[in-house]
């Protein structure tokens, strides 16, 4: 039985690949409907139609195959010419908060992954706790 | 706008802080009228043993009321219900401020608080420790029902209810029978119960130790600040010892600083309290905006087993209360003679603000519902 997703459905699935995060982590954000929404707002209509498409197609023949997946990622969506270079634009968006040069939401730079993935915090929100620096970690 | 509830330290709190006296004896419990008259004898309290156990469950008490609280403060959307959330958050604050008043009297008379075993953390649903159960707490999103569970929480004792150890109806009755207990046992015992040797005295979380606001932290060293502590207790969370509903007294206006019932009560009224308001009439002051909708649509009573279905939810669960976990036993270790430790306590706290966050923007299956804190005992990767 295959079940229809929805282009958010495969806009997240989609993600955890890109990102290397997983599922409930990117849910975690809160960012999940506003990148979305990104992705629909600075793209032409027939590519996000096109992009999703071989994504549904790629995650499909690929399941269960995370390296075959992974090949075919980089294959069909990473090329900066494929779709107008939106998997890398996705990327950058998930860790920066930016599509392009331009901030996605006021939110988005406190919820970049980058600074998860660099065991930090974003200067001047989520802060860890005055003098925090300078306990080491427990 | 200047919020009342956010004054610190505001020496007109005492205005609504009534109940138990600083200065006077047991004869301060008899109160005017046909209150039956109490003496020490009455205490139901009479041994140091169970002076220790009613002071860890005091511990226990205020800790209870915290993840319920922590679970309404941070369902509450990022940039909504400012002024319900400022409220809540200068209400939890001083919850946590009290479990440590709790502990320093626990350490004064030689016990030994316990705080990072797994029967310290109460199951929710259920009801305050030892109290007489009648009503539920839950772990609850931001609502109106919410919201009137935490005024049963604080309401304040009627003048002529009893002092109560074991089920008592409200938080003051409870704190009435410790406070007679302590003074019982105190004057029973050959040169007093409290600890003179200054290794002990050291177990004490002063001032320095304690970050951030919520009121004064009161080291413990004889019966003097075992009552300050008390009814700095006792003071912020119900406020007067009058009947609640039929005062007509003036309790209200600038400059004073509100008890916990009446800063909940304006989140349910959705206004503030001005100067001429009275219990009896109710908050009549400026409107305050409270959006009810604007809230993380989490599950109810939440229990890391729902997750099972969801892995990687699962995980995250996890890991919030691996947090909490680790945070219990910084606190347990700062009340077990590392008073220092309660510092490196801090950052813990914000991680489970963030982590809790996450899991409630993570639906919970197909329900239309967000996943959520659970609170329980997850010990912490070594």
């Amino acid at each position: 039985m295959t079940i229809q997703r929805s282009e958010k459905d495969l806009f997240l699935e989609i993600s955890v690949y890109l990102t290397g995060f997983d599922e409930a982590e990117l849910q975690g954000t809160g960012m999940v409907n506003t990148y979305y929404q990104a992705v629909l707002s600075n793209n032409t209509q027939p590519d996000v139609a096109y992009f999703f498409e071989m994504v549904a197609t790629i995650l499909q023949q690929n399941e269960g195959n995370e390296d075959a997946l992974n090949k075919a990622i980089s294959i069909h969506l990473m090329p900066a010419s494929a779709y107008s270079g939106m998997a890398m634009n996705i990327i950058n968006m998930w860790y920066t908060g930016n599509w392009g040069q331009n901030v996605v939401s006021g939110q988005a730079y406190i919820q970049g992954l980058i600074w998860d993935a660099a065991e930090a915090h974003p200067p001047g929100a989520k802060q860890p706790g005055y003098g925090s620096w300078a306990i080491p970690p427990l | 706008m200047k919020l009342a509830f956010s004054q610190s330290n505001n020496p007109q709190r005492q205005k609504l802080i009534k109940g138990l006296h600083t200065e006077a004896r047991v004869d301060t419990y008899v109160k005017s009228g046909n209150v039956p008259l109490l003496k020490e004898k009455d205490s139901s309290i009479k041994t140091l043993a169970q002076l220790h156990s009613a002071f860890q469950t005091a511990i226990e008490l205020e800790h209870s009321t915290i993840p319920p609280y922590l679970v309404a403060l941070y369902s509450i959307k990022d940039g909504t219900n400012q002024v319900a959330t400022q409220i809540i958050r200068s209400v939890v604050i001083e919850e946590m401020l009290h479990m440590i008043l709790a502990a320093n009297i626990l350490n004064a008379i030689g016990g030994e608080p316990k705080i990072n075993a797994k029967n310290f953390i109460p199951a929710y649903p259920g009801s305050l420790p030892d109290s007489d159960k009648s009503f539920i707490i839950n772990l609850e999103k931001f609502s109106k029902e919410t919201i009137d569970t935490f005024l049963k929480i604080e309401k304040p004792a009627h003048t002529n209810a009893p002092p109560k150890a074991k089920g008592y109806h409200t938080i003051g009755q409870f704190y009435q029978a410790l406070m007679l207990g302590l003074e019982y046992v105190n004057d029973h015992t050959e040169g007093g119960i409290f600890v003179t040797d200054p290794e002990k005295k050291k177990r004490q979380v002063t001032q320095e130790h304690y970050y951030g606001s919520g009121g004064e932290i009161v080291p413990v060293y004889t019966i003097k600040e075992a009552r300050l502590a008390i009814e700095e207790i006792v003071g912020q969370g119900e406020g007067i010892d009058d009947t609640i509903d039929d005062s007509d007294e003036k309790l209200f206006g600038q400059g004073i600083e509100y008890a916990h019932y009446f800063r909940f009560n304006e989140i349910l009224q959705e206004r503030m309290y001005c100067e001429k308001d009275t219990p009896k009439s109710g908050p009549t002051g400026e409107k305050i905006v409270v959006e009810w909708d604007a809230v993380h649509n989490m599950k109810l009573n939440p229990k890391i087993k729902d997750y099972q279905g969801q892995p990687e939810l699962h995980e995250q669960a996890k890991q919030f209360n691996q947090t909490y976990t680790a945070l219990l036993d910084n606190i347990h270790h700062a009340c077990n003679g590392e008073p220092e430790m309660l510092m490196k306590g801090v950052g813990l706290m914000y991680q489970l603000k963030y982590k809790a966050v996450e899991l409630m923007n993570i639906p919970f299956g197909d329900t239309g519902e967000m996943a959520g804190p659970t609170f329980e005992f997850e010990q912490p990767k070594k």
